[in-house]
């Protein structure tokens, strides 16, 4: 059999016999008269991810009342994923676990296997061909992201046909066209598909005005078709409202995309205007509304050695783009409206964040970075978010400065940082009445080298807030051993607690450690719950009491 | 001779008078769906999903039987609360059903639909569901009888059941007490109102929470007789008051075969 036949075999395999193609496919790459030489031939890489919960039940915070807490005591996860590459073609598998993990929600044990996610690729003269699952975005992803946060439980990759085409070096056109993944289906299935269609069609280019003048224009359109039985559920539903609420809903909407960077010396514009053509999506009011959607969104940076800044600003006004409007929370969301605030990483300071409002939002963000002396970084951020009538729904201040290699010693890095905050968390959270939450978060964090390898670091924050579960206290050290061991200690107390009697601590601790491409964590977690409710659906996030085990492992 | 022609007269006298009977059609049961709200007096929308029920329930009359179920982490009286509308069965349907992990949820006959990961399903899929579990044939027929004694509050319930084809799996009845129009506080999204009407609240179970074993494998056309007793409380107020029983599966499967609600007092 020669490689052309060997080729057109296996495509044929895979075009009429799906999933079992793949299957074949393996077998035979793995069997074939060709496995001696051609095999060898190819490369094989992949990694595993696996996690290890183990509940104890602590009433006192909350970590009770769900199946791991109160009979099943342990939940599992992982992910093994395999890459190989041969013969111009790239196939991808990746088979996903779930052993009464709480993952997919927090609240209940889900339990089921299988394959996750396939792929089969292959570039042929300027035609880049996909089929299987694939993750992908046009422009920004305001009106298509296909993407993967597992440890969130979001996978939302595109199970059907990718073609991208290179029109030249810098024009690039491509069209998707699939079923979007249901990762946590009925009865344990981690393979099934949401019914309605996603069609889509975009274009990417680059145009060098000159030297200091270049272009990165794009836009694209994405087509979703309801099957009947999502309409059927539509239509049942409106049947129940008033007739001055009543419309008649489309199976097709449409959203466009038009986006473009311009780059003039030091300074980069990036601009994208979006719409969506009015179908049905659950309005303020939870019932479903006939709306128009729109997205204008811009980002405006410059920067040169020792400086940059960037200004960004944003304006949503009724997109909800999913697979059918009965589906919530994290289900059927093929677009992502990136947040206009900034993305913290210290505890406290990340205790409230602001997701893009997909009904109404006006968003302005200023990101400052400058060096004011050789061993200093700085960093300067501000961010507002009102709804379109001017309601404030967050705004952020925050300051922080680097202080590296300062005195006579080399080994100090000290960071000093303030943030203020004022969140809403009626908004937010669907808490009618409670007050903003007005939180200022003085931070520390300093990181000494012993010696090449070892390293300690520290962190301790204090959150000065009167509203919510009050004041919190934060402090952690960390002890490095490079490059294998890795030891830490935090806890988290609330020290002026306004929604129990009692002070209660949220501490953590944890051994890391790490031989060649494989990293093994053990932890000990005691974490604070907390209720997010959010498109007229309230779900609990209990704390968790007891002990994760994690391992990495790469080759 | 005579007694030859008497008797072919006869014969065929007979053979003539063969009658020919009606055509017999066996019509299935009304099918009636039972929704099972999950709900809680700190929960913001769930005034929004007992709206929806209840205008479902103007659509659809008596076929459809709505349980308010008050479970849960959201189920926590407020201060200004009277009643605590929590029960020991709330919280094992909690978790025999669920768990619950979203609010308002409701499972529509205890069913696992077609691309649905639980038997619980958002507010947005009520309508459809209820229809399609309308448009569904029953196996059984449910009749269903109370007797009150207003002096000493007790509540005798019988129930008739029968089937019309075999089952060759274990089918339980669970009966129920719930009251309607009771007043009392509840959070909603313009914040917590003293004043709100819960309806069709979910006040104690006269089965098991998982129901009353009727048999492990059910004839067809073989009646069964159960009867069922309580005596109410005296916060309850008997005039709000009504049973409702159920016919239903229990692992693998859960669904509800049947359904039926009278009033304690017509």
């Amino acid at each position: 059999m020669n490689l052309t036949n060997t080729v057109k075999t296996m495509w044929g395999a895979i075009s009429f016999c799906g999933r079992k193609g793949l299957y074949i496919l393996l077998v035979a790459l793995l069997s074939g008269p060709f496995f001696n030489n051609a095999f060898a031939q190819g490369s094989l890489s992949g990694g595993l991810q696996t996690n290890g919960n183990f509940f104890v039940r602590d009433t006192s915070i909350g970590a009770a009342n769900t199946p791991q807490y109160d009979n099943l005591f342990s939940g599992y996860e992982g992910w093994l994923n395999l890459n190989y590459s041969n013969f111009g073609f790239d196939l991808g598998l990746r088979f996903d676990f779930y052993l009464n993990s709480n993952l997919p929600d927090p609240q209940a044990a889900f339990t089921g296997q299988g394959i996750g996610n396939w792929f089969i690729k292959r570039k042929i003269h300027k035609l880049d061909i996909t089929a299987g699952h694939f993750y992908d975005q046009i422009g920004s992803g305001i009106i298509f992201r296909a993407y993967e946060e597992r440890l969130l439980g979001i996978d939302n990759s595109l199970m059907g046909l990718r073609l991208a085409y290179d029109l030249s070096d810098n024009w690039k056109v491509k069209t998707m066209l699939g079923r979007q993944r249901n990762p946590f289906g009925s009865n344990g299935v981690v393979s099934s598909t949401y019914k309605p269609i996603i069609a889509s069609l975009s274009f990417d280019g680059y145009v060098p005005v000159s030297d200091d003048v270049q272009l990165a224009p794009g836009g694209g359109v994405v087509n979703r078709v309801l099957d009947e039985e999502s309409m059927a559920l539509i239509v049942a539903d409106i049947n129940t409202y008033a007739p001055i609420d009543s419309f008649i809903p489309k199976y097709n909407v449409y959203a466009f995309s038009l986006y473009n960077t311009l780059t003039v010396k030091d300074f980069s514009w990036y601009i994208e205007g979006a719409f969506k053509t009015n179908e049905a999506i659950v309005g303020p009011e939870g019932i479903l509304v006939d709306k128009f959607g729109s997205v204008i969104m811009t980002n405006l940076s410059y920067s040169r050695k020792g400086f940059g800044i960037t200004v960004q600003g944003k304006r949503v006004e009724n997109f909800i783009l999913r697979t059918s409007p009965n589906e919530i929370l994290n289900e059927g969301v093929i677009n992502f409206l990136p947040p206009t605030a900034r993305q913290n990483t210290k505890r406290l300071a990340a205790r409230y964040n602001a997701n893009t409002s997909e009904l109404s939002e006006w968003a302005f963000q200023v990101d400052l970075l400058f060096k004011p002396a050789k061993n200093i970084n700085a960093a300067l951020n501000f961010s507002n978010i009102t709804d379109l009538d001017g309601n404030l729904l967050f705004r952020e201040a925050f300051a922080e400065a680097r202080f590296k290699n300062l005195g006579t010693t080399k080994k100090w890095t000290t960071t000093l940082g303030l943030q203020y905050q004022e969140y809403n968390q009626d908004f937010y959270e669907v808490k009618p009445g409670v007050p903003n939450v007005i939180s200022v978060v003085p931070m520390t964090e300093i990181i000494y080298k012993i010696d090449r390898k070892k390293t300690i670091r520290t962190e301790v924050q204090y959150q000065h807030t009167q509203q919510d579960f009050g004041s919190f206290f934060y402090v952690l050290g960390e002890f490095t051993i490079a490059p294998s061991w890795s030891f830490s200690f935090s806890n988290m107390v609330n020290i002026k607690p306004r929604k129990t009697d009692e002070r209660e601590s949220y501490y953590d601790v944890s051994v890391g450690y790490t031989h060649k491409s494989n990293k093994f964590t053990f932890a000990w977690v005691k974490q604070i719950e907390g209720i997010v409710c959010t498109g007229g659906v309230c779900r609990f996030e209990p704390a968790f009491n007891g002990a994760r085990i994690t391992l990495n492992s790469s080759f | 001779m005579r007694i030859l022609i008497f008797s072919l007269v006869i014969l065929l006298s007979v053979s003539a008078c063969e009658e020919v009977g009606p055509t017999i059609n066996i019509i299935p049961p009304e099918r009636k769906v039972l929704v099972e709200e999950f709900t809680g007096v700190q929960c913001v929308n769930c005034p929004e999903g007992s709206e929806k029920l209840e205008t479902l329930l103007d659509q659809h009359g008596e076929n459809l039987i709505v349980v308010s179920i008050h479970s849960g982490f959201f189920s926590v009286p407020h201060a200004t609360s009277a009643i605590d509308f929590r029960t020991p069965e709330a919280d094992a349907l909690d978790g025999f059903i669920g768990p619950v992990t979203f609010y308002p949820s409701a499972s529509i006959n205890r069913k696992l639909f077609d691309g649905e990961n639980s038997r619980l399903v958002n507010l947005a899929k009520w309508a459809g569901l209820i229809q399609q579990e309308l448009a569904e044939v029953s196996p059984v027929e449910m009749e269903l009888n109370t007797t009150y004694d207003a002096s000493t509050r007790n509540l005798e319930v019988s129930t008739s059941l029968n089937f019309f084809e075999d089952i060759n799996q274990p089918v339980h009845i669970s009966v129920l007490v719930t009251e309607t129009d009771v007043v009392d506080s509840q959070l909603d999204l313009d914040g917590l109102q003293t004043d709100y009407v819960h309806k069709h609240v979910m006040r104690d179970m006269l089965t098991n929470f998982d129901g009353q074993l009727i048999t492990n494998a059910t004839i067809a056309n073989s009646p069964v007789v159960n009867n069922f007793s309580i005596t109410l409380p005296n916060e309850w107020d008997e005039l709000n008051c009504a049973v409702v029983a159920y016919v239903h599966f229990v692992s693998p499967q859960f669904d509800v075969l049947q359904a039926e609600e009278v009033k304690i007092l017509q």
